[in-house]
Protein backbone atom coordinates (compact mmCIF):
# COMPACT_ATOMS: atom_id res chain seq x y z
CA UNK A 1 0.00 0.00 0.00
CA UNK A 2 2.72 2.27 1.05
CA UNK A 3 4.06 1.85 -2.72
CA UNK A 4 1.02 2.38 -4.48
CA UNK A 5 -0.29 5.88 -2.49
CA UNK A 6 2.34 7.85 -3.92
CA UNK A 7 2.26 6.44 -7.25
CA UNK A 8 -1.85 6.98 -7.07
CA UNK A 9 -0.66 10.44 -5.99
CA UNK A 10 1.77 11.13 -8.60
CA UNK A 11 -0.95 9.78 -11.10
CA UNK A 12 -3.44 12.60 -9.74
CA UNK A 13 -0.85 15.20 -9.65
CA UNK A 14 0.55 14.98 -13.37
CA UNK A 15 -3.60 13.62 -14.66
CA UNK A 16 -5.28 16.46 -12.32
CA UNK A 17 -7.90 17.55 -14.82
CA UNK A 18 -8.29 13.53 -16.35
CA UNK A 19 -8.89 12.59 -12.39
CA UNK A 20 -11.51 15.33 -12.28
CA UNK A 21 -13.55 14.58 -15.45
CA UNK A 22 -13.50 11.04 -13.91
CA UNK A 23 -14.72 11.87 -10.82
CA UNK A 24 -17.14 14.51 -11.51
CA UNK A 25 -20.12 12.25 -12.30
CA UNK A 26 -19.69 10.48 -9.20
CA UNK A 27 -18.40 13.48 -6.53
CA UNK A 28 -21.43 15.48 -8.31
CA UNK A 29 -24.30 12.88 -7.21
CA UNK A 30 -22.39 12.65 -3.30
CA UNK A 31 -22.62 16.55 -3.19
CA UNK A 32 -25.91 16.44 -4.33
CA UNK A 33 -26.85 13.86 -1.83
CA UNK A 34 -25.66 15.96 1.23
CA UNK A 35 -26.92 19.15 -0.56
CA UNK A 36 -30.41 17.97 -0.94
CA UNK A 37 -30.42 16.99 2.73
CA UNK A 38 -29.70 20.85 3.27
CA UNK A 39 -32.12 22.35 1.25
CA UNK A 40 -35.01 19.49 3.21
CA UNK A 41 -33.81 20.94 6.56
CA UNK A 42 -34.26 23.88 4.92
CA UNK A 43 -37.69 23.78 3.51
CA UNK A 44 -39.06 22.79 6.07
CA UNK A 45 -37.56 25.72 8.48
CA UNK A 46 -39.20 27.54 5.59
CA UNK A 47 -42.43 25.98 6.20
CA UNK A 48 -42.21 26.59 9.57
CA UNK A 49 -42.03 30.45 8.72
CA UNK A 50 -44.90 30.38 6.75
CA UNK A 51 -47.28 28.57 8.74
CA UNK A 52 -47.47 31.43 11.09
CA UNK A 53 -47.17 34.23 8.67
CA UNK A 54 -50.49 36.00 7.57
CA UNK A 55 -51.62 37.55 4.66
CA UNK A 56 -54.02 36.81 1.69
CA UNK A 57 -51.50 35.23 -0.24
CA UNK A 58 -50.21 32.83 2.67
CA UNK A 59 -53.71 31.79 2.65
CA UNK A 60 -54.13 31.68 -1.03
CA UNK A 61 -50.74 29.16 -1.32
CA UNK A 62 -52.33 27.19 1.81
CA UNK A 63 -55.61 26.56 0.15
CA UNK A 64 -53.57 25.73 -3.22
CA UNK A 65 -50.97 23.22 -1.33
CA UNK A 66 -54.26 21.11 0.07
CA UNK A 67 -56.01 20.94 -3.30
CA UNK A 68 -52.36 20.34 -4.62
CA UNK A 69 -50.38 18.14 -2.24
CA UNK A 70 -47.86 19.68 -2.53
CA UNK A 71 -45.90 21.42 -0.37
CA UNK A 72 -46.03 25.38 0.32
CA UNK A 73 -42.75 25.67 0.26
CA UNK A 74 -42.35 24.09 -2.87
CA UNK A 75 -44.75 26.27 -3.81
CA UNK A 76 -43.17 29.03 -2.73
CA UNK A 77 -40.20 28.24 -4.92
CA UNK A 78 -42.03 27.33 -8.16
CA UNK A 79 -43.45 30.63 -7.79
CA UNK A 80 -40.48 32.74 -7.71
CA UNK A 81 -38.55 30.23 -10.36
CA UNK A 82 -39.04 31.79 -13.34
CA UNK A 83 -35.66 31.18 -14.87
CA UNK A 84 -36.04 29.80 -18.88
CA UNK A 85 -32.74 28.54 -20.35
CA UNK A 86 -32.21 29.49 -23.80
CA UNK A 87 -28.72 28.99 -24.83
CA UNK A 88 -26.01 26.16 -23.48
CA UNK A 89 -21.88 26.37 -24.16
CA UNK A 90 -19.75 23.91 -23.54
CA UNK A 91 -16.23 25.94 -23.08
CA UNK A 92 -12.70 24.47 -23.49
CA UNK A 93 -11.20 25.31 -19.57
CA UNK A 94 -7.75 25.36 -21.01
CA UNK A 95 -8.00 27.70 -24.51
CA UNK A 96 -11.35 29.24 -23.60
CA UNK A 97 -12.69 28.33 -27.14
CA UNK A 98 -16.31 27.55 -27.38
CA UNK A 99 -16.64 23.45 -27.85
CA UNK A 100 -20.68 23.12 -29.00
CA UNK A 101 -23.29 25.38 -28.40
CA UNK A 102 -26.96 24.85 -27.89
CA UNK A 103 -29.89 27.47 -28.19
CA UNK A 104 -33.78 27.81 -28.14
CA UNK A 105 -35.61 28.49 -31.44
CA UNK A 106 -34.65 33.25 -32.03
CA UNK A 107 -32.09 32.93 -29.02
CA UNK A 108 -29.29 32.15 -30.93
CA UNK A 109 -26.06 34.36 -29.44
CA UNK A 110 -24.37 36.46 -32.26
CA UNK A 111 -20.97 36.22 -32.10
CA UNK A 112 -21.06 32.90 -29.45
CA UNK A 113 -16.89 32.03 -30.00
CA UNK A 114 -16.22 35.95 -28.77
CA UNK A 115 -18.77 35.30 -26.14
CA UNK A 116 -17.68 31.81 -24.81
CA UNK A 117 -13.86 33.83 -24.55
CA UNK A 118 -15.34 36.53 -23.04
CA UNK A 119 -17.04 34.83 -20.33
CA UNK A 120 -14.10 32.52 -19.89
CA UNK A 121 -11.78 35.95 -19.07
CA UNK A 122 -14.37 37.12 -16.83
CA UNK A 123 -14.47 34.34 -15.20
CA UNK A 124 -10.68 33.51 -14.94
CA UNK A 125 -10.14 37.67 -13.67
CA UNK A 126 -12.80 36.79 -11.08
CA UNK A 127 -10.74 33.45 -10.01
CA UNK A 128 -7.60 34.73 -9.86
CA UNK A 129 -9.16 37.87 -8.04
CA UNK A 130 -10.98 35.37 -5.61
CA UNK A 131 -7.69 32.72 -5.10
CA UNK A 132 -5.72 36.05 -3.84
CA UNK A 133 -8.70 36.96 -1.10
CA UNK A 134 -8.02 33.54 0.37
CA UNK A 135 -10.54 31.09 -1.45
CA UNK A 136 -10.70 28.40 -3.93
CA UNK A 137 -14.18 28.04 -5.14
CA UNK A 138 -15.05 29.07 -8.79
CA UNK A 139 -17.49 32.17 -10.25
CA UNK A 140 -21.07 30.47 -10.65
CA UNK A 141 -23.06 32.85 -11.64
CA UNK A 142 -22.58 36.48 -13.62
CA UNK A 143 -25.66 38.46 -13.83
CA UNK A 144 -26.56 41.32 -15.80
CA UNK A 145 -30.02 43.09 -15.48
CA UNK A 146 -32.08 39.79 -16.40
CA UNK A 147 -29.25 38.11 -17.84
CA UNK A 148 -27.98 34.97 -15.74
CA UNK A 149 -24.93 33.03 -16.65
CA UNK A 150 -24.75 30.01 -14.76
CA UNK A 151 -21.11 28.46 -14.91
CA UNK A 152 -20.59 24.77 -13.63
CA UNK A 153 -16.91 23.47 -14.48
CA UNK A 154 -15.50 20.07 -14.58
CA UNK A 155 -11.73 19.31 -15.55
CA UNK A 156 -11.20 20.10 -18.70
CA UNK A 157 -14.67 21.63 -19.76
CA UNK A 158 -16.83 24.41 -18.01
CA UNK A 159 -20.81 24.21 -19.01
CA UNK A 160 -22.30 27.97 -19.81
CA UNK A 161 -25.97 28.00 -18.78
CA UNK A 162 -27.85 31.55 -20.27
CA UNK A 163 -30.78 32.22 -17.87
CA UNK A 164 -33.31 35.26 -18.01
CA UNK A 165 -33.28 34.92 -14.29
CA UNK A 166 -31.03 33.28 -11.20
CA UNK A 167 -31.39 29.39 -11.64
CA UNK A 168 -32.86 27.84 -8.62
CA UNK A 169 -31.93 24.71 -6.91
CA UNK A 170 -33.90 22.35 -8.84
CA UNK A 171 -32.72 23.66 -12.22
CA UNK A 172 -28.89 24.12 -10.78
CA UNK A 173 -29.06 20.42 -9.80
CA UNK A 174 -30.97 19.43 -13.48
CA UNK A 175 -28.35 21.46 -15.18
CA UNK A 176 -25.10 20.09 -12.92
CA UNK A 177 -26.43 16.32 -13.60
CA UNK A 178 -26.95 16.69 -17.75
CA UNK A 179 -23.19 18.22 -17.77
CA UNK A 180 -22.21 14.95 -15.54
CA UNK A 181 -23.86 12.86 -18.34
CA UNK A 182 -21.84 14.93 -20.95
CA UNK A 183 -18.31 15.15 -19.21
CA UNK A 184 -18.63 11.19 -18.72
CA UNK A 185 -19.79 10.34 -22.07
CA UNK A 186 -17.26 13.20 -24.10
CA UNK A 187 -14.53 13.31 -21.26
CA UNK A 188 -11.66 11.97 -24.13
CA UNK A 189 -13.17 13.84 -26.47
CA UNK A 190 -12.68 17.16 -24.06
CA UNK A 191 -9.24 16.36 -22.94
CA UNK A 192 -7.83 16.08 -26.33
CA UNK A 193 -10.11 18.87 -27.95
CA UNK A 194 -7.71 21.42 -29.62
CA UNK A 195 -10.18 23.96 -31.63
CA UNK A 196 -11.20 21.94 -34.41
CA UNK A 197 -14.44 21.92 -34.75
CA UNK A 198 -15.36 19.53 -37.65
CA UNK A 199 -15.50 16.23 -35.63
CA UNK A 200 -18.64 14.38 -35.01
CA UNK A 201 -18.55 14.38 -31.46
CA UNK A 202 -19.46 18.07 -31.44
CA UNK A 203 -22.39 17.42 -33.58
CA UNK A 204 -23.62 14.84 -31.29
CA UNK A 205 -23.57 17.22 -28.40
CA UNK A 206 -24.72 19.87 -29.61
CA UNK A 207 -27.97 17.78 -30.35
CA UNK A 208 -28.16 16.50 -26.76
CA UNK A 209 -28.06 20.04 -25.49
CA UNK A 210 -30.30 21.11 -28.14
CA UNK A 211 -32.82 18.09 -26.69
CA UNK A 212 -32.06 19.19 -23.39
CA UNK A 213 -32.55 22.73 -23.60
CA UNK A 214 -36.36 21.45 -25.00
CA UNK A 215 -36.63 19.04 -22.83
CA UNK A 216 -36.95 21.72 -20.35
CA UNK A 217 -38.62 24.19 -21.40
CA UNK A 218 -41.57 25.45 -19.23
CA UNK A 219 -43.98 25.91 -21.22
CA UNK A 220 -46.76 27.19 -19.45
CA UNK A 221 -44.02 30.80 -19.33
CA UNK A 222 -44.63 30.97 -22.66
CA UNK A 223 -48.30 31.75 -22.31
CA UNK A 224 -49.38 35.28 -22.21
CA UNK A 225 -51.36 36.50 -19.32
CA UNK A 226 -54.35 37.23 -20.40
CA UNK A 227 -56.70 39.02 -18.34
CA UNK A 228 -59.94 37.96 -19.89
CA UNK A 229 -58.80 34.40 -19.62
CA UNK A 230 -58.71 34.83 -15.49
CA UNK A 231 -62.29 36.19 -15.67
CA UNK A 232 -63.42 33.58 -17.61
CA UNK A 233 -61.93 31.06 -15.00
CA UNK A 234 -63.02 33.16 -12.06
CA UNK A 235 -67.13 32.94 -13.79
CA UNK A 236 -66.45 29.12 -14.08
CA UNK A 237 -65.33 28.53 -10.40
CA UNK A 238 -68.24 30.81 -9.37
CA UNK A 239 -70.15 28.94 -11.65
CA UNK A 240 -69.36 25.31 -10.26
CA UNK A 241 -69.27 26.59 -7.26
CA UNK A 242 -73.30 27.07 -6.98
CA UNK A 243 -73.95 24.01 -9.18
CA UNK A 244 -72.11 22.46 -6.28
CA UNK A 245 -74.22 24.00 -3.70
CA UNK A 246 -77.84 23.40 -5.71
CA UNK A 247 -76.81 19.84 -6.37
CA UNK A 248 -75.71 19.23 -2.81
CA UNK A 249 -79.05 20.78 -1.81
CA UNK A 250 -80.84 18.81 -4.28
CA UNK A 251 -79.13 15.89 -2.82
CA UNK A 252 -80.08 16.25 0.63
CA UNK A 253 -83.61 17.14 -0.03
CA UNK A 254 -84.26 13.93 -2.48
CA UNK A 255 -82.48 11.86 0.13
CA UNK A 256 -85.07 13.09 3.12
CA UNK A 257 -87.86 12.94 0.58
CA UNK A 258 -87.17 9.38 -0.25
CA UNK A 259 -86.57 8.61 3.51
CA UNK A 260 -90.22 9.64 4.20
CA UNK A 261 -91.63 7.60 1.57
CA UNK A 262 -89.87 4.68 2.30
CA UNK A 263 -90.77 4.77 6.17
CA UNK A 264 -94.37 6.38 5.78
CA UNK A 265 -95.06 5.98 2.12
CA UNK A 266 -96.23 8.98 2.00
CA UNK A 267 -94.95 11.42 -0.73
CA UNK A 268 -94.30 15.11 0.46
CA UNK A 269 -92.02 17.87 -1.10
CA UNK A 270 -89.24 19.72 1.17
CA UNK A 271 -87.48 22.77 0.32
CA UNK A 272 -84.93 24.89 2.11
CA UNK A 273 -85.78 28.40 3.44
CA UNK A 274 -82.81 30.16 5.35
CA UNK A 275 -81.95 27.70 8.55
CA UNK A 276 -85.24 25.50 8.02
CA UNK A 277 -86.50 23.03 6.17
CA UNK A 278 -90.07 23.62 5.15
CA UNK A 279 -92.30 20.52 4.62
CA UNK A 280 -95.10 20.37 2.23
CA UNK A 281 -98.15 18.53 0.77
CA UNK A 282 -100.98 16.23 2.10
CA UNK A 283 -100.86 13.33 4.44
CA UNK A 284 -103.83 10.89 5.03
CA UNK A 285 -103.48 11.06 8.94
CA UNK A 286 -102.32 13.56 11.44
CA UNK A 287 -100.18 10.38 12.86
CA UNK A 288 -98.38 10.50 9.71
CA UNK A 289 -97.66 13.77 10.09
CA UNK A 290 -96.00 13.39 13.09
CA UNK A 291 -93.92 10.96 12.68
CA UNK A 292 -92.84 12.72 9.42
CA UNK A 293 -91.38 15.56 11.63
CA UNK A 294 -89.68 12.31 14.00
CA UNK A 295 -87.98 11.15 10.81
CA UNK A 296 -86.69 14.75 9.50
CA UNK A 297 -85.19 15.65 13.30
CA UNK A 298 -83.52 11.98 13.44
CA UNK A 299 -81.80 12.85 9.61
CA UNK A 300 -81.42 16.50 9.47
CA UNK A 301 -80.01 18.99 12.11
CA UNK A 302 -82.15 22.11 10.96
CA UNK A 303 -84.79 23.09 12.24
CA UNK A 304 -88.41 22.23 10.64
CA UNK A 305 -91.36 24.73 9.40
CA UNK A 306 -94.64 21.62 9.06
CA UNK A 307 -96.81 22.91 6.66
CA UNK A 308 -98.00 19.48 5.72
CA UNK A 309 -102.04 18.90 5.81
CA UNK A 310 -104.35 16.22 6.08
CA UNK A 311 -107.41 17.03 3.60
CA UNK A 312 -111.11 16.63 5.36
CA UNK A 313 -112.11 14.34 1.80
CA UNK A 314 -108.79 12.17 3.40
CA UNK A 315 -110.82 11.93 7.08
CA UNK A 316 -114.52 11.31 5.72
CA UNK A 317 -113.05 9.01 3.57
CA UNK A 318 -111.26 7.21 6.10
CA UNK A 319 -114.57 7.45 8.68
CA UNK A 320 -116.80 6.12 5.55
CA UNK A 321 -114.29 3.46 5.20
CA UNK A 322 -113.96 2.72 9.08
CA UNK A 323 -117.72 2.57 8.97
CA UNK A 324 -118.10 -0.02 5.93
CA UNK A 325 -115.30 -1.89 8.17
CA UNK A 326 -117.75 -2.26 10.80
CA UNK A 327 -120.76 -3.01 9.17
CA UNK A 328 -119.11 -5.91 7.37
CA UNK A 329 -117.65 -7.15 10.66
CA UNK A 330 -121.39 -6.97 12.31
CA UNK A 331 -122.86 -8.69 9.04
CA UNK A 332 -120.19 -11.05 9.92
CA UNK A 333 -120.52 -11.81 13.37
CA UNK A 334 -124.73 -12.43 12.09
CA UNK A 335 -123.74 -14.91 10.35
CA UNK A 336 -121.61 -16.44 12.63
CA UNK A 337 -124.35 -16.23 15.44
CA UNK A 338 -127.30 -17.76 13.00
CA UNK A 339 -124.74 -20.56 12.58
CA UNK A 340 -124.14 -20.99 16.12
CA UNK A 341 -127.92 -20.96 16.89
CA UNK A 342 -128.74 -23.25 14.40
CA UNK A 343 -125.92 -25.85 15.55
CA UNK A 344 -126.98 -25.55 18.91
CA UNK A 345 -130.50 -26.43 18.03
CA UNK A 346 -129.43 -29.43 16.19
CA UNK A 347 -127.81 -30.29 19.54
CA UNK A 348 -130.24 -29.98 21.65
CA UNK A 349 -132.53 -31.86 18.80
CA UNK A 350 -129.73 -34.80 19.12
CA UNK A 351 -129.75 -35.15 22.94
CA UNK A 352 -133.19 -34.59 23.51
CA UNK A 353 -133.45 -37.64 20.76
CA UNK A 354 -130.80 -39.93 22.97
CA UNK A 355 -132.20 -38.90 26.29
CA UNK A 356 -135.30 -40.76 25.07
CA UNK A 357 -133.22 -43.55 23.82
CA UNK A 358 -131.23 -43.84 26.86
CA UNK A 359 -134.83 -43.58 28.88
CA UNK A 360 -136.44 -46.62 26.92
CA UNK A 361 -133.02 -48.25 27.39
CA UNK A 362 -133.34 -47.66 30.93
CA UNK A 363 -136.84 -48.70 31.50
CA UNK A 364 -135.71 -51.91 29.58
CA UNK A 365 -132.82 -52.19 31.43
CA UNK A 366 -135.07 -51.87 34.64
CA UNK A 367 -137.42 -54.64 33.82
CA UNK A 368 -134.74 -56.58 32.69
CA UNK A 369 -132.98 -56.25 36.29
CA UNK A 370 -136.93 -57.20 37.85
CA UNK A 371 -136.73 -60.37 35.88
CA UNK A 372 -133.51 -60.84 37.57
CA UNK A 373 -134.37 -60.69 40.72
CA UNK A 374 -137.72 -62.53 40.64
CA UNK A 375 -135.71 -65.50 39.36
CA UNK A 376 -133.61 -65.52 42.31
CA UNK A 377 -136.31 -65.38 44.94
CA UNK A 378 -137.77 -68.02 42.93
CA UNK A 379 -134.44 -70.09 43.15
CA UNK A 380 -134.23 -69.10 46.57
CA UNK A 381 -137.33 -70.21 47.52
CA UNK A 382 -137.08 -73.29 45.49
CA UNK A 383 -133.64 -73.81 47.48
CA UNK A 384 -135.78 -73.55 51.16
CA UNK A 385 -138.41 -75.79 49.84
CA UNK A 386 -135.96 -78.59 48.85
CA UNK A 387 -133.91 -78.51 52.32
CA UNK B 1 -12.91 24.88 -38.99
CA UNK B 2 -9.59 25.37 -37.17
CA UNK B 3 -10.10 27.78 -33.82
CA UNK B 4 -6.73 28.94 -31.96
CA UNK B 5 -6.87 31.28 -28.99
CA UNK B 6 -3.52 34.00 -29.18
CA UNK B 7 -2.61 36.37 -27.14
CA UNK B 8 -1.08 40.29 -27.69
CA UNK B 9 1.51 40.81 -24.75
CA UNK B 10 3.42 43.97 -24.40
CA UNK B 11 4.10 46.77 -22.03
CA UNK B 12 1.66 49.63 -21.94
CA UNK B 13 0.56 52.12 -25.10
CA UNK B 14 3.05 50.18 -27.82
CA UNK B 15 0.01 49.91 -30.29
CA UNK B 16 -1.35 46.15 -29.31
CA UNK B 17 -4.93 47.29 -29.70
CA UNK B 18 -4.15 49.33 -32.81
CA UNK B 19 -2.66 46.84 -34.25
CA UNK B 20 -5.81 44.36 -33.74
CA UNK B 21 -8.23 46.84 -34.77
CA UNK B 22 -6.13 47.50 -37.52
CA UNK B 23 -6.21 43.71 -38.89
CA UNK B 24 -9.84 42.87 -37.60
CA UNK B 25 -11.77 46.16 -38.87
CA UNK B 26 -8.66 47.41 -41.15
CA UNK B 27 -9.22 51.05 -39.79
CA UNK B 28 -6.95 53.12 -37.42
CA UNK B 29 -7.35 55.24 -34.48
CA UNK B 30 -4.48 57.78 -33.08
CA UNK B 31 -6.34 58.72 -30.02
CA UNK B 32 -4.78 56.84 -26.92
CA UNK B 33 -7.48 54.41 -24.94
CA UNK B 34 -5.77 52.21 -22.43
CA UNK B 35 -7.42 48.41 -22.22
CA UNK B 36 -8.60 47.24 -18.84
CA UNK B 37 -8.57 44.16 -18.33
CA UNK B 38 -8.75 42.30 -22.20
CA UNK B 39 -10.88 42.75 -25.35
CA UNK B 40 -11.23 39.71 -27.57
CA UNK B 41 -11.66 39.78 -30.88
CA UNK B 42 -12.17 37.34 -33.73
CA UNK B 43 -10.86 37.01 -37.42
CA UNK B 44 -11.23 34.50 -40.03
CA UNK B 45 -8.79 33.98 -42.27
CA UNK B 46 -7.59 30.97 -45.33
CA UNK B 47 -4.12 29.62 -44.87
CA UNK B 48 -3.27 26.82 -47.51
CA UNK B 49 -6.82 26.01 -48.02
CA UNK B 50 -7.48 25.31 -44.08
CA UNK B 51 -9.92 27.85 -43.30
CA UNK B 52 -9.18 29.29 -39.11
CA UNK B 53 -10.34 31.84 -36.97
CA UNK B 54 -8.10 33.57 -34.55
CA UNK B 55 -9.67 34.33 -31.25
CA UNK B 56 -7.57 37.39 -30.24
CA UNK B 57 -7.31 38.12 -27.01
CA UNK B 58 -5.67 42.37 -26.50
CA UNK B 59 -4.68 42.14 -22.88
CA UNK B 60 -3.86 44.94 -21.15
CA UNK B 61 -0.29 46.65 -21.22
CA UNK B 62 1.70 44.79 -18.09
CA UNK B 63 5.42 46.02 -17.06
CA UNK B 64 7.20 43.99 -14.17
CA UNK B 65 5.89 46.28 -10.92
CA UNK B 66 1.83 45.21 -12.61
CA UNK B 67 1.21 41.56 -13.73
CA UNK B 68 -2.11 40.73 -15.49
CA UNK B 69 -3.83 37.42 -14.55
CA UNK B 70 -2.14 34.28 -15.52
CA UNK B 71 -5.76 32.74 -16.22
CA UNK B 72 -5.65 35.00 -19.66
CA UNK B 73 -2.57 33.20 -20.75
CA UNK B 74 -3.84 29.73 -20.27
CA UNK B 75 -4.40 27.28 -23.50
CA UNK B 76 -3.14 30.23 -25.92
CA UNK B 77 -1.72 28.50 -29.33
CA UNK B 78 0.45 31.38 -29.88
CA UNK B 79 1.35 34.85 -29.13
CA UNK B 80 2.36 38.50 -30.88
CA UNK B 81 5.25 40.30 -28.50
CA UNK B 82 5.02 43.82 -29.50
CA UNK B 83 6.67 46.56 -28.53
CA UNK B 84 7.45 50.14 -29.31
CA UNK B 85 10.26 50.50 -31.55
CA UNK B 86 10.71 54.10 -30.51
CA UNK B 87 10.96 53.51 -26.62
CA UNK B 88 13.92 50.97 -25.73
CA UNK B 89 12.40 49.74 -22.55
CA UNK B 90 9.49 48.04 -24.07
CA UNK B 91 12.01 46.03 -26.37
CA UNK B 92 13.84 45.42 -23.54
CA UNK B 93 11.34 44.15 -21.92
CA UNK B 94 9.98 41.50 -24.57
CA UNK B 95 11.51 38.68 -22.67
CA UNK B 96 10.38 38.76 -19.82
CA UNK B 97 6.62 38.72 -21.07
CA UNK B 98 7.94 35.86 -23.56
CA UNK B 99 9.55 34.03 -20.37
CA UNK B 100 6.16 34.15 -18.49
CA UNK B 101 3.89 33.20 -21.44
CA UNK B 102 6.08 30.61 -22.27
CA UNK B 103 5.98 28.59 -18.83
CA UNK B 104 2.38 29.18 -19.07
CA UNK B 105 2.33 27.45 -22.34
CA UNK B 106 5.80 25.88 -23.16
CA UNK B 107 4.08 24.14 -26.64
CA UNK B 108 2.86 27.66 -28.08
CA UNK B 109 4.60 29.57 -30.96
CA UNK B 110 5.22 33.61 -31.05
CA UNK B 111 6.35 36.10 -32.99
CA UNK B 112 7.52 39.71 -32.52
CA UNK B 113 6.56 43.43 -33.65
CA UNK B 114 8.46 46.51 -33.22
CA UNK B 115 5.63 48.73 -33.68
CA UNK B 116 4.72 52.22 -34.93
CA UNK B 117 7.43 51.76 -37.47
CA UNK B 118 6.10 54.50 -39.19
CA UNK B 119 8.03 56.86 -36.49
CA UNK B 120 11.23 55.40 -38.09
CA UNK B 121 13.32 56.66 -41.00
CA UNK B 122 13.99 54.40 -44.09
CA UNK B 123 17.77 54.42 -43.17
CA UNK B 124 16.91 53.08 -39.19
CA UNK B 125 14.59 50.57 -41.29
CA UNK B 126 17.32 49.44 -43.04
CA UNK B 127 19.90 48.60 -40.27
CA UNK B 128 17.35 46.99 -38.24
CA UNK B 129 18.11 43.28 -38.77
CA UNK B 130 15.33 41.09 -38.68
CA UNK B 131 14.44 37.26 -38.65
CA UNK B 132 11.38 35.30 -40.29
CA UNK B 133 9.06 35.75 -36.92
CA UNK B 134 9.92 39.19 -36.49
CA UNK B 135 8.16 41.81 -37.90
CA UNK B 136 8.83 46.19 -38.17
CA UNK B 137 4.93 47.15 -38.05
CA UNK B 138 2.86 49.67 -38.15
CA UNK B 139 -0.83 49.99 -37.73
CA UNK B 140 -0.88 53.70 -38.33
CA UNK B 141 0.55 52.62 -42.19
CA UNK B 142 -1.12 49.26 -42.38
CA UNK B 143 2.73 47.97 -42.66
CA UNK B 144 3.37 44.49 -41.97
CA UNK B 145 0.25 43.54 -39.73
CA UNK B 146 -1.15 41.54 -42.08
CA UNK B 147 1.92 39.40 -42.63
CA UNK B 148 2.62 39.95 -39.05
CA UNK B 149 -0.84 37.98 -38.21
CA UNK B 150 -0.33 35.21 -41.11
CA UNK B 151 3.19 34.46 -39.65
CA UNK B 152 1.83 33.39 -36.83
CA UNK B 153 -1.31 31.47 -37.76
CA UNK B 154 0.87 29.83 -40.12
CA UNK B 155 3.20 28.84 -37.14
CA UNK B 156 0.81 27.77 -35.41
CA UNK B 157 -0.70 24.98 -38.06
CA UNK B 158 2.67 23.70 -38.58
Amino acid sequence: MKRVTPAISKGIADNKETMIDALYPIMGGMISKYVTQAIKEMMETINKKIENGLSVENYKRKVKAKLSGVSETEILLEESSSSVISSLFVIHKESSLLIAEAHLEDKEIDDAHMVASMASAIKDFINDWIKNNESHNEVQILSYGNATLYIESAGSVYIVAFLDAEPDYEQRSKINTFFAKIVKEYATFFQKFNGDDSADEIVTLSMEMEDYLYAHQPIAKEEKKNPAKYIFFFMAFLLFGYGVFVFNAWYVKNGLENTVYSQTGEHISISSEDDYLVLNGQVSSTDTVFEIEKIMKRHSKKMIKNHLLVPMTYIDKRLKDEQNLGTSSVNSLEKKLLFLERNFEKSVNGLQEKILILTEELKASKKHLRQVLEKESNIGQFKENNK
Amino acid sequence: MIRKKILLLGDFSVGKTSLVKRYVDGAFDDKYLTTIGVKISKKLCTIEGIECEMLIWDIEGSTPSKKISLGYYRGASGAIFVSDIGRRETVNNLDEHKDIFLSENPNAVYVTAYNKADKLSEIAKENIVLDDDTFLTSAKDDSNVEELFMQLMKKMLV
